[in-house]
């Protein structure tokens, strides 16, 4: 039982940090309400219209076919660095994979996913 | 070379990938025929790799992946059924207008997801290969875009897949916490004592695989799935998904020993009861012929579960004919359900009204195959019903087996308002003249397998194995 | 010639499929096949009766399944039993189908009527056949299938896809405990082979325990199969079926089964008396109760059904009294005269075009043979000398009366008089006095093809009794190979009784019925209350409808309901107290630290939000419940480690 104690130890520490860091940010900072401070923050610039609003359809496609290439890249990278004790095999396996990614992008290309309407 | 062993997979990776590319440079009038003909070659190719691979017992990617008979007799069963499928489906993808390549590459991949669970030896491996059917099924699930039944199907469906994900997941991260590894081989050793964190990982493991299953009460999303669902892909749930996990616990079950495996048998035990019991309750009032088939598909998985609180060579044995025999019959339903519906007959129960006069073979049909999801001889549905019987009362099980025999009694009430619709009652049918060949193929599959299993249910004894 | 006693089903194994392939190409040509095989099959049984009887046997056996932790032997024996019974049935079905010739001519769906009879035979010569449990149950369950399929034959007329069903879910209950009885023996013995299981029960191999639960759950599914009380009620409503049907099941297919499977496995019952004593009562009671309700039904087939009921019940009562040859004597006699006395209702039924005897009347004049063939089967039943019925009723009430169970026999003997009585009134108000509806006015005689063979089982309901007489030496007992010898006096005694018995209800009913010199309706105002619980058939109907059906219905809709309302009931209730909580807390916090952490108050009031939110949607339902699935899987663990 006592291994545990630890993990409570971490759920108590999470649970208070939120409350304690804000009871310790009231405590010294100075209190000036305004507007501008109740606005989203977003690259401080003005924030237009409300947030909740409609994206077109292609954002989410896109957005998917970013994934895809994105992941590609996450495993391009370690590759890239163990090319030379891989090998031949190494080589070959990695253009498998790349094949299988550039048959997704085929895919999307000949079903206008990449047009903009 | 390991690569030997994983030909089946990598043969059903080739054809997804083949049918979506072909599809792309495809004339509309021909896309249907190409997609299915390269499908077709795919199941081909993956059964005779399959076949390549029977005896063979080897693990291979460090652990990760393992076969052996029993895997085999399961990837030679799915070769099967993915074939009948595609005659299931053939019809229904046009009458619906729907994307063949899609549909397929989509069928296949949850079919490469099943090819890579059987051969699992390692969690992660589970893992890919459950989600790859569970990711391939939501879609599936929801691929009549415009019914709002069926895209309900598919959103409830993965609503509750992922809750589901979460809890095997969790479970898998538990038994790595204690265990340090993800190999079967290596989580044997350690499960034989039911220590705190083992018992929750195991169970939270064991609630993610008995979701797919749709096992009491894990069933809740089931009806809904099924009922929304194309019914092609609904014949693919009662069958697919399911038969798969189970193959798996025939593994994964014989890793556990000791006080624990007691455990897991009465837990087993309550679960097989809840299902057969209150799937074939739940049957009874069922008017919709995909839904009625859904939770009769959960009674049919409690009788099956019975296998693994056995745990003898004779009860995996009886899984093995029972599954065939019940695959065969359910595929066989279905494919009268996709034919009364293609002749614009609905889905509700009156759908079937005159079936027996308007086509008598397949009103036949019919019956062939409820009276061996009852389990009346000399269908092969008896001989496996028969088979589990006596390896429970082998094991001195006898409340089990009246229990069992009592829910038979049950099932025939709801399964026979099939066949009076069929046979007792008139309905209004305009035949169309569509070519049913397909549909009659599964039909004619299913009837050769389930009488042959019942007269001689030894053809099968050669082809079954153990999973140990 | 023995060694080919297989192929004895296989001939209409033939017809059937031949007549099933060709669909409606066969049109009405389907007797034209199922005819010549049964013949064949007759012939070859009675090749086969001839070698038994010159002391041959026939067994043979194969391996069919060989299963991890078991292997299953199927065979074929032909022992005197299953020698005598092969004849039956053959030369039953062959008379009943070129009865069928006349009687189903013109309908519509004649030659499935001739495949689903072929069928039904073959189905019934397996059963005999059969050297094993399992195989006996394949065909047994067979039996049921055809009974099912002939019985709703005309399943476009109202309430016979009901009484079909109704055969159908009925026999299976007693299946039920068929399937049990077979999964016991085969765990205590580790076979189904009736010599070896007989064998290892006689050496006491067997515990007690596994015998009386083998032999009871046998008897369950012999009374289901054979109409005993209290599973009785399918029996009547299968009259829906054309009656050569119910002629073939009354007589040697369907229920007559139920009898067979008691004596083949009379051994097990002999080394258990209880449940001997269980068979007798049961058969007893149902004797009784069947022939009283025989008394006010109107109906000509039914009347016959209850006939039927009650002498399965004699035969019952014989063999659970330890007889065999009495039980099985009567078996055989009365396959002949009811498919006999059936056919002749049939003969009736298709000049008058009505079953109730009340439109009927003077058909005497009208319709010679039926009359004289139904008369020789009322006789028969009615166990009056020298007909059929005389000698093998009298030999089980003489086997009972020696048992020494004087209650259990005088309620045989009451069962007779109540038999004599009212089949002398279905014969006095069909064929006497004067036509009672135009129907009967204008019945004329029917075909040839139906009138000969009621008159070849004529024959045989006035001779085949002598076969197992005494002035014959007892043939039948003989090759049989059992031993039935009473003292002398008991039977005399008995035989006087019976005869008693049997003249006094039928001069009781021409009296009533012929003179008229008593009114039948006085007793019926009389004792109305008793006169409805006959009418009614005990209320077995009403009983099982109201207990099983609806209640099966109910705990249906009960679990339906119970999976929406309770279990989402059960989900909107945490729901709610996590929305409550959620609350609470939210308003501690506005209340307590208010303006202070108004974020995260903010937020748990949102929380609670999304919980009354969930309550609307099903799919959040359904999440709960599976969350709450794992949890109790947990617990469940937890508690039983």
């Amino acid at each position: 039982m006592e291994a545990y104690f630890e993990v409570l130890f971490f759920m108590l520490a999470g649970l208070l940090f939120y409350p304690f860091t804000m009871v310790l940010a009231r405590l010294f900072r100075p209190s000036s309400p305004s507007p501008t401070k109740l606005e989203n923050y977003e690259c401080g610039v003005p924030p237009i219209g409300q947030a909740q609003v409609q994206f077109h359809p292609n954002y989410y496609l896109l957005a998917l076919l970013f994934v895809a290439l994105d992941v590609e890249a996450v495993f391009l990278f370690p590759w890239a660095v163990h090319l030379r004790e891989l090998g031949l095999f190494g080589l070959v396996e990695m253009f498998i994979f790349i094949g299988i990614i550039v048959v997704g992008i085929v895919y999307a290309w000949k079903k206008k996913v990449i047009q903009w309407h | 070379m390991e690569y030997r062993l994983l030909l089946p997979e990598l043969v059903l990776a080739v054809g997804i990938l083949a049918i979506i590319l072909v599809d792309l440079w495809t004339a509309v009038e021909r896309k249907r025929w190409t997609a299915f003909g390269l499908a077709a070659l795919t199941f081909g190719a993956y059964l005779i790799a399959v076949t390549s691979l029977v005896g063979v017992k080897e693990v291979a990617f460090a652990g990760h992946l393992l076969v052996d008979d029993w895997s085999t007799f399961f990837k030679l069963f799915f070769g099967i059924t993915g074939l009948l499928m595609l005659l299931l489906s053939f019809e229904y993808v046009k009458e619906r207008a729907l994307p063949p390549a899609e549909f397929l590459a989509l069928l296949i991949g949850a079919y490469l997801g099943i090819s890579i669970l059987l051969g699992s030896e390692n969690l992660l491996t589970l893992y890919i290969g459950l989600e790859l059917i569970s990711l391939t099924s939501y879609l599936l699930a929801a691929f009549l875009r415009q019914d709002p039944l069926s895209t309900e199907a598919g959103l409830k469906y993965f609503l509750l897949g992922s809750i589901a994900s979460a809890a095997l997941l969790c479970g898998i991260s538990f038994l790595y916490g204690v265990t340090g590894s993800l190999s079967l081989i290596v989580l044997a050793q350690h499960l034989a004592v039911a220590q705190g964190m083992v018992v929750t990982g195991t169970i939270l493991l064991l609630s993610g695989l008995l979701f797919k299953l749709a096992a009491v009460p894990f069933q809740v999303w089931a009806p809904d799935a099924l009922q929304g669902a194309p019914t092609p892909i609904t014949a693919f749930f009662s069958v697919g998904a399911k038969v798969a996990v189970l193959a798996f616990f025939g593994r994964f079950l014989a890793l556990f020993a000791g006080e624990f495996a007691q455990e897991i048998n009465y837990y087993f035990l309550l679960i097989a009861i809840a299902s057969m019991t209150i799937g074939n309750l739940a049957a009874l009032r069922q008017t919709n012929l995909k839904r009625l088939m859904a939770y009769s598909s959960i009674a049919h998985v409690g009788y099956l579960l019975v296998a693994f609180v056995l745990g003898t060579p004779a009860a995996y044995a009886a899984l093995q004919v029972y599954v065939a025999v019940y695959a065969a019959a359910n595929l066989g339903i279905f494919a009268i359900i996709l034919w009364a519906e293609s002749q614009g007959r609905g889905l509700e129960i009156q759908g079937f009204q005159g079936l027996g006069r308007v086509q008598p073979l397949f009103g036949l049909a019919l019956g062939v195959f409820v009276f061996s999801l009852v389990g009346i001889p000399p269908t092969g549905g008896f001989m496996g019903k028969l088979l589990l019987f006596m390896a429970s009362v082998e094991e001195a099980h006898y409340l089990l087996a009246v229990i069992m025999v009592l829910n038979g009694v049950l099932s025939v009430a709801y399964y026979y308002r099939m066949l009076r619709s069929a046979f007792f009652e008139e309905g209004e049918w305009n035949l169309q003249e569509g070519d049913g060949h397909a549909l009659g193929a599964v039909v004619l599959v299913a009837v050769v397998v389930i009488l042959f299993t019942g007269v001689w249910p030894g053809w099968l004894q050669g082809l079954t194995s153990l999973p140990m | 010639m023995l060694s080919l006693a297989w192929l004895i089903p296989v001939f209409p194994v033939l017809a059937w499929l031949i007549i099933g392939l060709s669909g409606r190409k066969m049109q009405n040509r389907g007797s034209g096949i199922a005819i010549p095989a049964v013949l064949i099959s007759f012939l070859f049984s009675l090749a086969v009766l001839v070698q038994v009887a010159q002391g041959q046997s026939y067994h043979t056996s194969f391996t069919w399944l060989e299963w991890p932790g078991f292997q299953i032997t199927f065979g074929f024996q032909v022992d005197p039993l299953a020698a005598m019974m092969l004849v039956v049935v053959t030369l039953v079905s062959l008379l009943v189908q070129i009865y069928s010739l006349g009687y189903m001519q013109g309908d519509s769906h004649y030659s499935r009527y001739y495949a689903n009879l072929s069928l039904f035979t073959a189905a019934m010569l397996t059963l005999l056949l059969a050297d094993n449990y399992l195989l006996l149950l394949i065909a047994w369950e067979l039996v049921g299938l055809c009974s099912y399929l002939l019985i709703g034959h005309y399943f476009r007329n109202p309430g016979v896809p009901q009484a079909a069903n109704k055969a159908f879910l009925t026999t299976r209950v007693g299946d039920f405990g068929f399937m049990i009885a077979l999964m016991a023996i085969f765990n205590a013995t580790g076979t189904f082979n009736f010599q070896e299981i007989f064998a290892l029960a006689q050496t006491g191999a067997i515990s007690q325990g596994t015998l009386v639960l083998v032999t009871a759950g046998l008897f369950l599914g012999a009374a289901g199969k054979s109409a005993q009380f209290p599973f009785q009620v399918w029996l009547p409503d299968a009259m829906a079926g054309p009656t050569p049907v119910s002629a073939l099941i009354h007589a040697a297919t369907m229920v007559a089964a139920g009898v067979y499977l008691i004596a083949r496995s009379l051994p097990l019952y002999l080394v258990v008396p209880q449940v001997m004593q269980v068979v007798a009562w049961v058969g007893g009671i149902t004797a009784l109760l069947a022939a009283a309700v025989g008394l006010v039904v109107n109906d000509i087939k039914k009347v016959l059904a209850y006939s039927t009921i009650s002498q399965l019940g004699y035969m019952m009562l014989g063999l659970g009294v330890g007889a065999f040859f009495p039980g099985v004597f009567h078996l055989m006699t009365h396959a002949f005269f009811k498919a006999l006395l059936f056919l002749g209702a049939g003969s009736v039924i298709h000049a008058v075009h009505t079953q109730d005897m009340r439109e009927m009347g003077g058909l005497g004049r009208r319709m010679p043979y039926t009359t004289l063939a139904f008369l020789a089967g009322s006789l028969a039943l009615a166990g009056v000398f020298p007909f059929a019925g005389f000698y093998s009723k009298d030999s089980i009430l003489a086997a009972v009366y020696a048992s020494g169970n004087s209650v259990l026999f005088w309620m045989g003997v009451v069962a007779a008089i109540l038999t004599a009585f009212y089949i002398t009134r279905a014969v006095v108000l069909t064929f006497w006095h004067q036509p009672r509806s135009q129907g009967a006015e204008q019945a004329q005689e029917s075909s040839p093809v139906m009138t000969v063979p009621l008159l070849i089982l004529s024959g045989f309901a006035l001779a085949a009794g002598w076969l197992g007489a005494d002035f014959s030496g007892n043939i039948l007992g003989g090759f049989l190979g059992t031993e039935f010898h009473l003292p002398r006096a008991i039977h005399h005694y008995v035989t006087r009784i019976a005869t008693v018995a049997a003249l006094g209800g039928i001069v009781l009913a021409i009296f009533t019925y012929l003179f008229r010199w008593f009114q039948p309706s006085v007793l019926t105002q009389r004792f109305p209350q008793c006169y409805q619980l006959l009418q009614q058939a005990y209320y077995f109907d009403r009983f099982y409808n109201r207990v099983f059906v609806t209640g099966t219905i109910r705990v249906a809709e009960f679990v339906a309901w119970f999976d929406q309302t309770v279990i989402d009931g059960l989900v909107n209730a945490v729901g709610r107290l996590g929305k409550n909580l959620a609350l609470l807390i939210a308003k501690i916090d506005i209340l307590l630290i208010d303006g202070f952490v108004v974020g995260f108050g903010h937020s748990v009031g949102r929380a609670g939000d999304r919980v009354r939110r969930w309550q609307n949607g099903l799919t959040a339902n359904y999440l709960l419940s599976l969350v709450w699935a794992v949890l109790i899987s947990i617990l469940t663990f937890k508690l039983l480690g």
